[in-house]
């Protein structure tokens, strides 16, 4: 009984904790992955915007190098009107000029070379292997210089039109290992003459890393590649990304952006965040081209990507609000349980108070209906009326011992101590006496009583049991009914099973109260019943002990009276 | 112009055309049709800012054979009359403040680059980047007129973390770049204590930043604070920039470098000077000593980013010449130079020319033997002798490094004897201790000492 109370108050704390807790651990998460996208989303913007801005250095170096007044006049002049145009302009390590046909013009092939055209030859080896990337056959030269004019006044309409090659850095390439003069992409189809790759990038890799060509045909067929000093342009770039960390506004989640070359080794790095080395990046983009190998990455602390820090609130959050659930729910609890307990110790000590009563009236009842019935034997068979009130008196005394009876089975009941002692008796004889007893009772009330004794065999059962059995039967009928004038009581022996029945002529029982009628403290409400006493637990008593000996008491469906029907399973003698 | 002392062996070009390489090769082919033949080392030419002096160390060969002589072709500074006739600076101070420069150092650093900003003029533009994982600019390029102000934002300098060298620079040129003009002295003042270790770090990739930076006209100068920086890195970021380059053991040095260096910077002549070497058939270039030259068949190029006053700068060529009669004379080489004048802002053009004759006598050739072109000769082989020894001590062969130096030491000491050199026999006498400081300790030190030392020779720094 306190064992399941207590799990049904642990489950009333336990459930609506659990499933808080699990809706709320749900709630966290997803508010995590939300700022985390959030965030991821917010950085790839920036690293567009950047990505841009890199663009347009590239695209100004496009518009810077070639074409330029400076150049066309060293492209007029010899090989050293050239090395003085590299000498002077910072943003060019060597130049490069084919014929027509694709031969090598300069660096001169054959005549003396500097150092830096020497080294320049070498590392543009799979460019100069390769020329048809450069050398494409050209139908209409004439159209061709047309188109080139454009280009030159709308580098935007012109940069669709670049052929950019470049070359994916691949994965199974270790950092750190030289990778030199790594094979080009087969060149691609040459596109038809009206697009007219006129000028373009040629991007490879030398060492460890990108080595940039930007090259143009000339209205003469001539083409003219210049090779970007690399150190200038990553300069430039680190002049238009963002210095330091000042420049972060102050609401802007704490995070680090660096722009990494092909091998991945960082080039430049700004933001307050101070990344670990080794950590991975949170989002990382890659450069328009021809930079398709560089990138951009973002890397952020966990705190600020909703890991830590979100993480750590919405944890915090979530364990405060269970907490004060828990206690609040412990608290209900609590009290419910207290209330529950309290309400059951008084209604035990009521119990007890009324069992004490009960067994303190005993000892005196006893006493008066002793000394009744000795002084009914004292008493002159001629008067009448002493011997009618005595008679009166007898009956009324084993009324209350009755009821007594009732009480203290019921409290023995209720404590689990209620306990049948068998001893062989003969069920008939019991019978007889209990109906014996109630036959003054019954009389007066003008019932008439008819038995069919039918268990004559001594059997091993409680006779007190089977007394007050059919002592509460007789009571009811005497109760409720009385008006039918006839009752009939039979016993029926089957084996070590006892039949007894106990049939009147009242108003009966309806079907749907057959059972309730046996439940403590239960008494039809009906205008039959209205004014009669009793305590209600007369029938309960009957089938507890019913059972207690095996079998059960019952009401049998009739057409007139109520009929009870208590079946014992005694134990043959 | 300055005083013409020798009319016949010069011309003097004048040129405000900004079109200085179409202007160069015509002034070059000027030069070539109007030069005259002269016997032995051309006379100084004195040319206001600057001088061009040409010489061989042996103006006179032995007829009948193949030999090597050695040109020297080397430009000296006037030293300005007025000192306010200086070019104005654009200096970018980068310094280094990662968590290693923390202390003594960080506060020797600001105080001498607050004692150097102080004295510059209002025509000068400065501007202060600090770097560790980050780089940030303390102070964006500005007329050094509030000097408070900049002394404040020096002033703000606190160490933090790693070494954004790569990125310091960038940022500290791209302030230069800013206010760049000819007509003044660019110049990166680099500070460093430490290995670069954000951004690209080789050897290889700040030399191709500083050759970048050289291009436009910045000079990064690079001063390696302690023991902890890479020498090899700052003296290839200052070489290719034609910057200086500086080993301060001790943080208490830095003002008096601070003072060199600023003393350089204010005592420049002339700017963006090109100096080209022609060779006729005959004469074939081998080698150039000491600085950085580009050599393209019978024609020698370089450039300097400036000249300071009271300096020589110069490069030698080695040169290989074919045999000839005796009597016969053989001219060695035309030598343009160019170069923006501090004091007038034009372009000045400069020629000479050097020339060798020919003798059956040995004794003859013997004696005309040119000491100062053979000293310097001397000096810069021997440089390079060292330089190798310290490429064996890098590979371990200490023995080998050992052995190396003290044969320079004897190469050294002999001529030292034979020409009366002091400084000859002084860098003997480094040679010695150099080979007596190969083990390991102290090595880090005696290298750095050693690297300085060869690039001072190599580009005639100062200090």
């Amino acid at each position: 009984m306190r064992a399941r109370l207590l799990i049904a108050l642990l489950a009333m704390v336990l459930l609506p904790l659990g499933l808080l807790g699990w809706l709320g651990a749900w709630l966290v998460g997803s508010q995590e992955r939300l700022v985390r996208q959030s965030f991821e989303e917010l950085a790839l913007a920036q690293l567009g915007d950047w990505r841009e801005t890199i663009h347009a250095v590239v695209v100004e170096r496009e518009r810077r190098l070639l074409g330029s007044p400076e150049l066309l006049g060293a492209l007029r002049g010899d090989a050293e009107a050239l090395r003085a145009y590299v000498r002077k302009n910072p943003l060019v390590t060597a130049l490069l000029v084919l014929d027509p046909e694709g031969r090598l013009l300069h660096p001169p092939p054959f005549g003396p070379r500097t150092q830096q055209e020497d080294d320049f030859l070498l590392r543009a080896k799979p460019l100069l292997e390769d020329r048809s990337a450069l050398v494409q056959p050209v139908g209409n030269p004439d159209l061709e210089g047309v188109d080139q004019g454009k280009d030159a006044r709308d580098t935007r309409g012109a940069k669709d039109n670049l052929d950019t090659r470049s070359v994916t850095w691949g994965k199974d390439v270790v950092p750190g290992q030289q990778v030199e003069q790594q094979a080009l992409a087969p060149p691609r189809p040459a596109p038809p003459a009206e697009a007219g790759p006129g000028r373009g990038w040629y991007v490879w890799y030398h060492g460890s890393d990108l080595a940039l060509l930007f090259w143009q045909r000339e209205p003469g067929g001539r083409v003219v590649g210049a090779e970007l000093d690399r150190a200038r342009l990553i300069v430039d770039l680190i002049g238009r990304l963002p210095a330091g960390a000042g420049e972060e506004p102050g609401d802007r989640p704490q995070a680090a952006y660096a722009l990494l070359d092909a091998r991945g080794e960082v080039l430049y790095r700004w933001g307050p965040y101070r990344p670990r080395g080794g950590e991975a990046p949170v989002a990382r983009m890659a450069l328009r081209a021809p930079l398709t190998a560089w990138q951009l990455t973002v890397y952020a602390p966990q705190s600020s990507l909703g890991g830590e820090g979100v993480r750590r609130t919405g944890w915090l959050t979530l364990g405060l609000g269970l907490l004060a659930l828990a206690l609040a729910l412990g608290g209900l609890a609590w009290i419910f349980y207290r209330e529950h307990t309290r309400g059951l110790r008084l209604a035990e000590r009521r119990v007890s108070f009324v069992n004490q009563v009960s067994h303190e009236l005993k000892t005196p009842l006893t006493n008066i209906r002793m000394y009744a019935e000795l002084l009914a034997e004292r008493l002159d068979e001629d008067d009448t009326d002493a011997g009618r009130y005595l008679g009166v008196v007898v009956a009324e005394g084993q009324r209350l011992g009755r009821l007594i009876d009732n009480v203290l089975t019921f409290g023995r009941h209720q404590r689990g101590a209620l306990r049948l002692r068998f001893a062989p008796a003969v069920a008939d004889e019991i019978v007889r006496r209990a109906v014996e007893g109630f036959r003054p009772a019954l009389a007066e009330r003008g019932v008439e009583i008819e038995l069919a004794l039918g268990a004559p065999e001594a059997l091993g059962l409680d006779a007190d049991a089977l007394t007050q059995i059919v002592d509460n039967l007789l009571s009811n009928v005497e109760k409720y009914g009385a008006q039918g004038g006839r009752v009939r009581v039979a016993t029926r022996q089957e084996g070590a099973r006892l039949v007894l029945g106990v049939a009147d002529q009242g108003p009966g029982i309806p079907a749907g109260d057959r059972e309730r009628v046996f439940a403590p403290f239960e008494r039809l409400q009906d205008a039959l019943t209205e004014g009669v006493a009793g305590t209600g637990i007369g029938l309960a008593i009957v089938r507890e002990l019913a059972r207690l000996h095996g079998g059960d008491a019952r009401v049998l469906p009739s057409e007139r009276g109520a009929v009870f029907e208590v079946t014992l399973e005694g134990r043959l003698a | 112009m300055g005083v013409m002392n020798e009319p016949t062996n010069k011309e003097v070009l004048v040129m405000r055309n900004p079109w200085k390489t179409v202007a160069w090769s015509l002034s070059l082919a000027l030069a070539f049709t109007l030069a005259l033949g002269a016997l032995g080392a051309a006379p100084a030419l004195a040319s206001g800012p600057a001088e061009l002096k040409v010489a061989v160390s042996q103006p006179v060969l032995e007829a009948g054979k193949r030999q090597v002589a050695y040109l020297k072709v080397a430009l000296v500074g006037t030293p300005l009359v007025v000192a306010t006739a200086r070019a104005p600076i654009n200096l970018a101070i980068v310094i280094d403040r990662s968590g290693s420069m923390s202390g003594a150092k960080l506060e020797h650093a600001k105080d001498a680059a607050i004692q150097a900003v102080y004295k510059l003029g209002p025509q000068d533009i400065v501007s202060v980047v600090a770097y560790d994982h980050n780089v940030d600019v303390l102070l964006p390029a500005t007329r050094a007129s509030d000097k408070a102000e900049i002394a404040r934002a020096i002033q703000r300098l606190y160490p933090g973390g790693s070494t954004a060298l790569y990125g310091g620079v960038s940022r500290g040129s791209q302030e230069v770049r800013k206010f760049l003009a000819e007509n003044q002295v660019n110049r990166v003042l680099l500070l460093s204590d430490g290995m670069a270790n954000v951004g690209p770090s080789s050897v290889e990739a700040l030399g191709m930043l500083g050759a970048a930076l050289g291009k436009e006209g910045i000079s990064v100068t690079t001063l390696g604070l302690g023991l902890g920086y890479n020498e090899d890195l700052m003296v290839q970021l200052a070489r290719m920039s034609d910057g200086n380059h500086a080993f301060i053991e001790h943080p208490s040095q830095l003002a008096q470098i601070f003072q060199y260096e600023f003393g350089d910077l204010m005592s420049v002549v002339a700017t963006d000077v090109e100096v080209q070497i022609a060779c006729p058939r005959g004469v074939r270039p081998v080698r150039v000593l000491g600085r950085d030259a580009e050599v393209a068949g019978q024609i020698v190029s370089t450039r300097l980013s400036q000249l300071y006053g009271k300096q020589e700068k110069y490069i030698l060529v080695e040169v290989e010449v074919d045999p000839q009669e005796a009597g016969a004379r053989l001219e060695l080489a035309k030598v343009a130079a160019a170069f923006t004048s501090a004091e007038s802002r034009a372009r000045v053009s400069l020629n000479s020319q050097a020339a060798v004759a020919f003798s059956a006598s040995a004794d003859e050739a013997q004696r005309s033997v040119d000491r100062d072109v053979t000293v310097a000769a001397v000096e810069m082989i021997a440089n390079e002798n060292n330089k190798r020894a310290l490429a064996l001590r890098d590979q371990g062969q200490v023995d080998q490094a050992r052995s190396v130096l003290l044969g320079n030491e004897r190469y050294l000491n002999d001529n030292a004897v034979r020409f009366g050199s002091d400084r000859l026999l002084k860098q003997g006498k480094m040679n010695r201790a150099a080979s007596e400081n190969l083990d390991e300790t102290n090595w880090n030190k005696n290298r750095k000492g050693l690297r300085k030392m060869q690039y001072e020779l190599d580009s005639q720094q100062s200090y």
